[in-house]
């Protein structure tokens, strides 16, 4: 089982899946008028990035989240092709992006991460969405490690200018 | 003039698997041919074995409601845990 359902007290771990989560964007700035943005709010789902040892010792305040996306929406947008999604992103080959199946039980859908765009959250933001039952699941350990593990690659990648030659 | 074994058989089309006798002066000489071990294939790229770089931004999150922000006290970042000097002895 790649998810398990943690009770709403449990404490917040890596790989939480939680609805609800406010996102902030700057949606408008002007430099003359630096501290007074317009700032727009959504909400999404999200799963929690932060190192579970980082939040078991709760030397964090703030927790590091990414966008989880409905593959299924991301398709009918036009925005990934099925055969990407079902292909490369599946099989986790795709920097930036990480797959996570689906299970109807617990009323998941197939969903794309985006390591690209993260936010951070005040940790009692997330507590206060546990505690209110919007955490639909967890990624459990082996898969937990595998989308962490992604999720650095992603940004401990270096790229060459150009693959080695070959005989 | 003395040349090597090695340079002489240079000059000869051999193949392998067979053996060649000849005589040389009162001397019988026989070359058994055997194929070496083959050289490294070329290795072209698996495509399957290659990482890919996103070639599209995944939409960023929906504008919601767009509010007026107000001015804030700066984040400060998370004190860190330095160990004192005698966790490192």
């Amino acid at each position: 089982m790649i998810y398990s359902i943690p009770s709403p007290d449990d404490p917040i771990d890596q790989g939480d899946l939680v609805d609800g989560c406010p996102i902030l964007q700057i949606a408008h700035f002007d430099p003359q008028l630096p501290d007074s943005p317009r700032v727009a709010c959504s909400t999404h789902r999200v799963v929690v990035l932060t190192q579970t040892c980082d939040l078991a010792n709760q030397k964090t305040q703030r927790v590091v989240v990414a966008i989880v996306h409905s593959a299924q929406l991301l398709v009918a947008q036009k925005i990934v092709r099925a055969s990407d999604v079902r292909g490369p992103i599946r099989a986790g080959r795709v920097f930036g992006w990480y797959f996570l199946p689906a299970a109807a039980e617990l009323g998941l859908e197939e969903s794309i991460v985006d390591f690209r765009q993260l936010f951070t959250i005040p940790v009692d933001v997330i507590r206060k969405l546990t505690a209110a039952g919007r955490r639909q699941a967890r990624v459990q350990p082996l898969y937990r490690e595998h989308l962490a593990k992604h999720f650095s690659d992603t940004y401990s990648r270096i790229g060459l200018p150009e693959p080695f030659e070959t005989q | 003039m003395a040349i090597s074994l090695a340079d002489a058989l240079q000059q000869v089309n051999l193949e392998a698997g067979r053996v060649y006798q000849c005589r040389v002066g009162a001397l019988l000489v026989e070359v058994r041919v055997e194929a070496g071990e083959p050289g490294p294939l070329p290795a072209p790229i698996e495509p399957s074995d290659v990482m890919l770089d996103p070639w599209i931004d995944l939409p960023a999150p929906r504008p919601g409601k767009v509010l007026d922000a107000t001015p804030a006290a700066p984040v400060l970042p998370d004190a860190p845990v330095i160990p004192g000097d005698h966790a490192l002895q």
